[in-house]
């Protein structure tokens, strides 16, 4: 009941941000839909002379510009989450409140990333599911969406959750600001920056990002149980 | 459940820490190192270094270089001509065409050439290669893109497309309304997915429409097979299957042309030379194959294919220069050995019978001067401003760089494009290691043993154990600037005197590292109300 609570308190307090961020992918997500739409319905050989052509247009026309869209929104929504829950606290000095209640400390963190999950899942994941729905209606377009590009899309969402972590671990840190206290930080940015520019393979990416969380959560269990607040 | 859970995480977390820090830091040393070398490129001395200057040749000499440069061509009937195209300012300005006897016979200011020569197979290099075929299946924000094979109707409006899955290794077909329509594999169009067959390990496949088609035609080329699949027909034709072989090369003449004149049978044809050094042509109309029956002794990659008439022509060039060796520390030798050499060169025609067998009909000889006449080579590493910069720079690289390029000869300065496109992202990185790892040896040892040293003078009195210092040291031995960085980041803890041995000693333990005295406990005051 107490970690119920404590959910739902969170939950409260994360909730505007997750309808700025729905509000913000799905209004985007629709112009860059429509627009693609409409450059698809035309997409034929008009000119008599002009020859049909092989082509690794598998760019998913539809979906295309969506991916950048659930990084920076998922990216942007991780790192809002993680100052509002961890830094807020400790500037408004009400981590003892939290603290002190009569739930332990792991109890508390699980309730604030059970919330993270569920804003990424809520504004970016349910969003994007819609879009993937939408894009592989029959009669849509003649190049539907592969179902690899819905777990593509997945997998950007959760580099969110790699950068909300990452934010974590710096707001927890007892380091000063111009020492390694952003190194959590840094390291997810970075992380997730390479994984994009340098292009991973699928199960390469999965496996960096898994790797990446056990990392990062390890480091805040730790942080989290030693650190007097 | 909290105190197991804080003993357990103690585990995991203090080597993740290490490694998020350790990363961090190596990021970090790397820009630093590109922001120094990039300075000195910008404000640094615009003198490019180019290497010793080029021998001055002779007019002699540089008549006998033209000669090795002329394009040497030939007339369906053997007649070799040798062509001189002279550029001005990257343009080609002269033309000059010469018989065997270097008597000129024409030159571009009397209008056109009237000379037909044979014109050579192209070597498929275009298309879609495997590089770039598993480089789109990575994942990127604009996510991961297939091939996809576009079939239009009569207002050419696109009603199926099939695209490529790689995995399964086969094209799969949906209709306007986005429905399965069949799979396309090496044994044909099928309707079951269960049918269809994996076409074979992907090479390249390049793509050509004929005029009044609705689809593009593929052809598709594996280790060992060439299909050709024609998606408006629906149909897959075996071209050529190796079986125990390996294809080297594809060259193809006129074979996207249309054509169903019987007497142009010959002039449409594709060149395949395999591994194990067979020579394949293949005929359409219908599919035939012949065997050319190639010298083993000639070198793979000299050979070129032409059709005139109903005749096929083989020509063959060679020489008996010796090329570099692969390994680097052999090269120099080998530049000593051969730069004064001059070198006999050939070019051959021949005329590839029914059989396959080759009938001489022309050669052309001529002697390549000593390429020490007209190249230097060098072997010391430049002594321009930014390879100082960078060798001075890269003496606080990680020595684990160096180790990986322990067995890699090929010195530091002659790889300069750090990243290049198509690769992947653990070439790219290894690229970045090569390119920084230390090359001022002396200096590099002498920043590594300062490293350790300091590390060492600061952790001996902070000391918790003797095999967590031996690992740090290790560490900021095998990383360096990275590592020692690394090491402060994670141990600087306060030092106070001991009370006992008035030594140094860190805060991290109880006792003393060095008289084992505990920390003084304060003196008891009368406010006290707990007594220890």
């Amino acid at each position: 009941m107490r970690f119920l609570a404590l959910l739902k308190k969170e939950l409260r307090e994360a909730l505007p941000w997750i309808i700025l961020a729905a509000f913000i992918l799905a209004f985007c997500g629709t112009l860059y839909i429509a627009s693609n739409m409409h450059r698809f319905r035309d997409f034929n050989i008009s000119s008599p002379r002009s020859t049909i052509r092989m082509d690794y247009f598998g760019k998913e026309l539809t979906l295309r510009d969506i991916g950048s869209l659930l990084v920076y929104t998922s990216c942007g929504l991780g790192l809002v989450l993680a100052v509002r829950q961890f830094l807020v606290p400790a500037f408004q000095k009400t981590w003892a409140f939290t603290i002190h209640r009569s739930i332990s400390r792991i109890a508390i963190l699980l309730a604030k990333f059970s919330v993270a999950i569920i804003a990424l899942a809520l504004s970016c994941g349910i969003i994007w599911t819609l879009f993937y729905w939408y894009a592989t209606k029959p009669g849509m377009n003649p190049v539907p969406p592969r179902q690899r590009i819905f777990g593509e899309g997945w997998i950007l969402i959760t580099l969110g959750l790699v950068v909300y972590f990452g934010a974590v671990l710096s707001a927890l840190s007892t380091a000063r600001w111009v020492s390694t206290k952003m190194f959590g930080l840094a390291f997810a940015t970075v992380g997730t920056f390479l994984l994009l520019t340098l292009r991973a393979s699928l199960t390469l990416c999965l496996v960096t990002i898994i790797i990446s969380l056990v990392i990062l959560v390890s480091q805040i269990i730790h942080t989290f149980l030693n650190r007097e607040f | 459940m909290n105190m197991k859970l804080k003993n357990l995480t103690k585990y995991i977390s203090t080597p993740a820490e290490i490694l998020v820090t350790l990363t961090i830091f190596l990021i970090a040393v790397l820009i630093i190192q590109v922001a120094i070398i990039g300075t000195v490129d910008v404000f640094g001395s615009s003198e490019e270094w180019t290497g010793p200057p080029e021998p001055e040749m002779t007019e002699a000499q540089k008549k006998r270089w033209c000669i090795n440069g002329m394009k040497k061509e030939f007339l369906p009937d053997g007649t070799i001509h040798l062509i001189e195209t002279i550029k001005e300012e990257g343009k080609l300005a002269v033309v000059n065409v010469y018989d065997a006897n270097e008597t000129l016979l024409w030159d571009s200011k009397r209008g056109k050439n009237p000379y037909h020569y044979l014109s050579w197979a192209e070597f498929l290099e275009h298309g879609i290669d495997v590089d770039m075929m598993n480089y789109s299946q990575l994942l990127t924000p604009e996510f991961s893109r297939k091939l996809v094979v576009p079939v239009t109707n009569d207002e050419r409006k696109i009603v199926q497309i099939w695209r490529y899955e790689p995995g399964p290794d086969y094209f799969i077909g949906y209709d306007w309304k986005g429905r399965k329509i069949g799979y396309v594999g090496s044994n044909g169009f099928t309707e079951a997915k269960s049918e269809a067959e994996p076409f074979g390990e992907f090479r390249r496949v390049v793509d050509w429409c004929y005029r009044d088609h609705h689809a593009p035609i593929l052809l598709w080329q594996t280790t060992n097979r060439i299909y050709q699949i024609d998606f408006e027909k629906r149909r897959v034709e075996v071209l050529l299957d190796l079986k125990d072989d390996e294809i080297d090369q594809v060259a193809w003449q006129n074979w996207q042309v249309e054509t169903f004149e019987p007497d142009a049978r010959l002039l449409t044809f594709i060149y395949v030379s395999t591994k194990k050094g067979s020579h394949i042509l293949v005929f359409r109309n219908p599919i035939e194959r012949l065997t050319i029956n190639v010298p083993r002794q000639w070198k793979a990659r000299r050979n070129q294919i032409a059709a005139h008439g109903d005749k096929i022509f083989l020509k063959n060039y060679g020489s008996d220069w010796e090329p570099p060796p692969p390994q680097f520390r052999l090269r120099k030798a080998w530049w000593e050995r051969t730069k004064s050499k001059s070198n006999k060169m050939w070019s051959e025609l021949y005329e590839v019978q029914r059989n396959g067998n080759l009938k001489f009909i022309n050669r052309f000889k001529w002697i390549r001067p000593p390429i020490g006449e007209k190249v230097t080579w060098f072997w010391d590493e430049p002594d321009n401003l930014r390879w100082k910069t960078r060798k001075f720079v890269n003496t606080v690289s990680p020595t684990l760089f160096l180790a990986y390029h322990f067995f890699d000869d090929v010195p530091s300065w002659a790889y300069e494009d750090v990243l290049a496109d198509y690769k992947a992202w653990y070439d790219q990185a290894l690229e970045i290691t090569r390119y920084f790892r230390a090359t001022k040896m002396t200096l590099h040892w002498i920043v590594v043993v300062l490293m350790v040293c300091a590390a060492f003078w600061h952790g001996w009195p902070r000391r918790t154990g003797k095999g967590r210092l031996i690992f740090w040291l290790v560490l900021v031995a095998l990383f360096n600037l990275a590592g020692f960085l690394t090491y402060l980041a994670l141990n600087h803890t306060t030092v106070i005197r001991c009370a006992a041995c008035g030594k140094k000693r860190g805060l991290e333990r109880g006792d003393c590292p060095s008289c084992g005295a505990l920390l003084p406990a304060p003196e008891r005051r009368e406010t006290d109300l707990i007594l220890v």
